[in-house]
């Protein structure tokens, strides 16, 4: 009995994988749980397992390869099997998507090969050819015809798109970014360059952002972590950050307000059960948002265990896709800059992100009399399309008085 | 896809019957050659449906001339008359009466060419009408032309209008060759341009009536004026449709349809005849064998169904093919 080996769908927002290298070759036995190849998605480098024992008899697809998530692309078989690879449907190369670089594709259409999937997809002889003469994925392009079956025209349709997403012709480009400025360096983007873009650009276009804002006195926080630390370290040797004492605050709020703990699918806002902080981990050259799961059940000193854990895996581009998927809510805190607020973008298809600025000392007038504090400034930047100004105040309230009386959360 | 032979834009037009021009046809070659001559049941009389009227007072008893009613005396008479250098023109007067003479066609007649090497020719045309003449009941009001496609050797033409069956005839009874010439009953008084000057139209050349770029609508004998109006009702919606007459079935114009296809990548082929085996499965399979490719809809044929014809008018109307029949098969494949 052969079994398939696919593109495995790592996470919601995942459509497609690039093959970043094969580990067995054709002819090669292998045992289940064994790593046959390694492949990248917009955000993280992921080895696929053998489904099964036996010899890995066909690799489907080559180094390089973008596939769409369930193409298969290999096959495991017993040695005496004959294999029918014909059963499998063939159908183009995914590159490219349309979102990411419509400028490259289908210029460049000759077809680097081929992939198979297991799905049928229903498809009129010439739609088919027309795609595969322009080395289009038919798995992108949305079929008008009955049972979503692709038309002639959807291809075409499709083709338009494509071209009109295209650049301007290149003078225009010119006559925009400034005609003899010359170019020190261009720098290509890469995949997370490129899905950081995407999402971003998406969140900022079809999100409506707003923006509240609140300054919270930081004295009892202060006093608590001075606590806590001693018995964190002594317990598992990880120092308690400012971060861990955010995101465990943040997490029992938002357990009191679902609504920020929530995410728009088409019309629906789907209120999610687990609350899963993510934390804005700056890297060379890009941003990735590990999130801890349940951090509104956890104690600080487990946060902070799993905070560390995951900042360092995600400098050295080893998260799971998983890790980075399940957030369901972001904080960002760009205080060691000395940043004293800002306003961030959501992370698509969170419903709200807080950005948090430095602590600093400041003059506080409390009765009657000015009086130096720990003061942080909190900017919460919300969906509206799920989140009210309202409700997101409120939010924001409890969470000062919250930190300010740290009593009523931890 | 007019003839270039054709010049029909250079002739001078007038309207005549169906079965006027056939008549045309008949005399012109019968003043040309001598060895052309008609015969067939009340043909001296030019019953039963006028064609042969008056041919007697031009050209006399003997070259037009009854016979007894029985069509294997007809049949038989042409081929031996064709074999010794004679070009008869019999007429079968129903097109259910051919397969009495089934032997003499597709036995003798189709193949003595061959199997003599060449030493006879069998220049003989016959003539047979088909289809609906309006409750005739099963055994005078069918479509055969699908079953002579299967009989290497012979010819078959399907005219659909004055102008093509005047043409096609003369050129049929030029040929050295059996030319199954099915005309249609509905057709005969049913009148249309045909020029006054001499004109031929060559075997295996389509006509286009009507280019489209949505649908290519195959449309054979009677069925072309029922595409035609079922064109009308498409244009209605938007729906521009190709109808196109392939007039001879063998030779079959196979790149005009071909052609029409990839240009609108949807197919529907009507004919008279039954669905199972008919002329319509013979064109789908040459576009599945040769055009697959360029189909966005699967292909529909619009044929009879798979049943005698019934003398009730209305169980006729729901059996046989129609305009309506042919637009709900077209706005189906727009959808699908």
């Amino acid at each position: 009995m052969a079994t398939e080996v696919a593109i495995p769908n790592l996470g919601y927002t995942m459509t497609k994988a690039k093959i970043l290298k094969w580990i067995k070759s054709e002819g090669d036995p292998v045992q289940t749980g064994e790593v046959l190849l390694e492949i990248e998605t917009d955000k993280v480098a992921y080895g696929i397992e053998s489904p099964a024992g036996g010899i890995l008899t066909v690799r489907l697809a080559k180094e390089g390869d973008e596939l769409a998530v369930g193409a298969i692309v290999g096959i495991i078989a017993n040695a005496e099997e004959t294999l029918d690879v014909s059963k499998y449907t063939v159908i183009t190369r995914p590159e490219p998507a349309i979102s990411d670089s419509p400028c490259v594709t289908l210029q460049e259409s000759a077809p680097s090969g081929s992939y198979l999937t297991k799905e049928t997809v229903l498809v009129s002889p010439v739609a088919k050819k027309l795609a595969r003469e322009k080395g289009l994925d038919l798995s992108l392009i949305k079929g008008s015809g009955r049972s979503g079956r692709i038309r002639l025209s959807d291809v075409e349709l499709y083709l338009n798109r494509v071209s009109q997403a295209k650049p301007d012709r290149p003078e225009a480009i010119n006559a925009i970014s400034g005609r003899g400025l010359e170019i020190a360096e261009v720098i290509p983007m890469n995949t997370m360059r490129k899905a950081i873009a995407r999402r971003l650009s998406q969140s900022f276009h079809d999100a409506p952002h707003f923006n509240l804002l609140a300054e919270i006195d930081m004295t009892e926080i202060k006093r608590l972590l001075s606590l806590h630390r001693k018995e964190a370290v002594a317990q598992t040797g990880t120092k308690i950050s400012m971060n861990d004492v955010f995101i465990k605050a943040v997490a029992v709020t938002l357990s009191h307000h679902p609504r920020l703990n929530a995410r728009q699918i088409e019309d629906r806002i789907e209120i999610i059960k687990s609350i899963n902080v993510g934390l804005a981990v700056a890297l060379d050259d890009g941003l990735i948002v590990p999130a801890i799961e349940k951090a509104d059940q956890k104690r600080l000193w487990q946060i902070a265990l799993e905070r560390k854990d995951l900042v360092e895996r995600a400098r050295e581009g080893r998260l799971k896709l998983e890790e980075i998927e399940r957030g369901t809510f972001t904080v960002s805190n760009l205080g060691m800059y000395d940043i004293v607020l800002f306003n961030s973008i959501l992370n698509p298809p969170q419903s709200g992100i807080l950005s948090i600025g430095k602590i600093m000392d400041r003059p506080i007038v409390s009765d009657n009399q000015v009086i130096i504090q720990p003061m942080v400034s909190m900017s919460l930047t919300v969906d509206h399309r799920i989140v009210d100004g309202a409700i997101g105040a409120q939010f924001l309230h409890d969470l000062k008085r919250g930190m300010e009386n740290p009593y009523l959360l931890f | 896809m007019t003839s270039s032979h054709e010049r029909r834009d250079n002739l001078i037009m007038r309207e005549i019957k169906y079965a006027e021009a056939l008549r045309e046809a008949l005399a012109e070659e019968m003043r040309r050659d001598e060895r052309v001559f008609v015969f067939g049941e009340d043909v001296a009389l030019g019953y039963a449906f006028t064609v042969c009227k008056g041919l007697i007072d031009e050209f006399g008893p003997e070259r037009v001339f009854d016979t007894p009613i029985c069509e294997q005396t007809i049949i038989g008479t042409a081929v031996g008359a064709a074999m010794m250098g004679m070009r008869p023109v019999p007429e079968i007067q129903f097109c259910d009466l051919l397969p009495m003479c089934m032997d003499q066609i597709c036995n003798q007649a189709a193949k003595l060419r061959y199997m003599s090497g060449g030493q006879v020719s069998f220049p003989l045309v016959i003539r047979s009408p088909g289809g609906k003449w309006g409750s005739f009941a099963a055994q005078h009001s069918q479509t055969l032309d699908a079953w002579f496609m299967q009989v290497p050797g012979l010819k078959v033409a399907v005219p659909a209008t004055p102008y093509d069956a005047k043409g096609l005839l003369k050129t049929a009874i030029r040929d050295n060759n059996p030319v199954l010439f099915i005309e249609r009953k509905l057709l005969y008084q049913i009148p249309g341009p045909v020029p006054i000057e001499e004109y031929l139209i060559p075997f295996g050349e389509a006509r286009i009536h009507t280019e489209g770029r949505d649908v290519t609508i195959v449309a054979i004998g009677r069925m072309l004026s029922e595409a035609l109006e079922a064109f009308k009702l498409l244009e209605k919606d938007g729906i521009n449709a190709t109808v196109l007459d392939p007039r001879t079935l063998i030779p079959l114009d196979k790149n005009a349809i071909l052609e029409s296809v990839k240009l609108t990548h949807r197919l529907v082929i009507v004919e008279e005849g039954p669905k199972t085996g008919g002329v319509g499965a013979e064109i789908s399979a040459i576009i599945a064998e040769e055009a697959l490719d360029y189909l966005d809809s699967p292909i529909r044929r619009v044929a009879a169904l798979d049943t005698p014809i019934p003398f009730n008018k209305m169980l006729e109307d729901h059996i046989l093919p129609d305009r309506y029949k042919i637009v709900h098969a077209v706005k189906d494949l727009m959808s699908t």
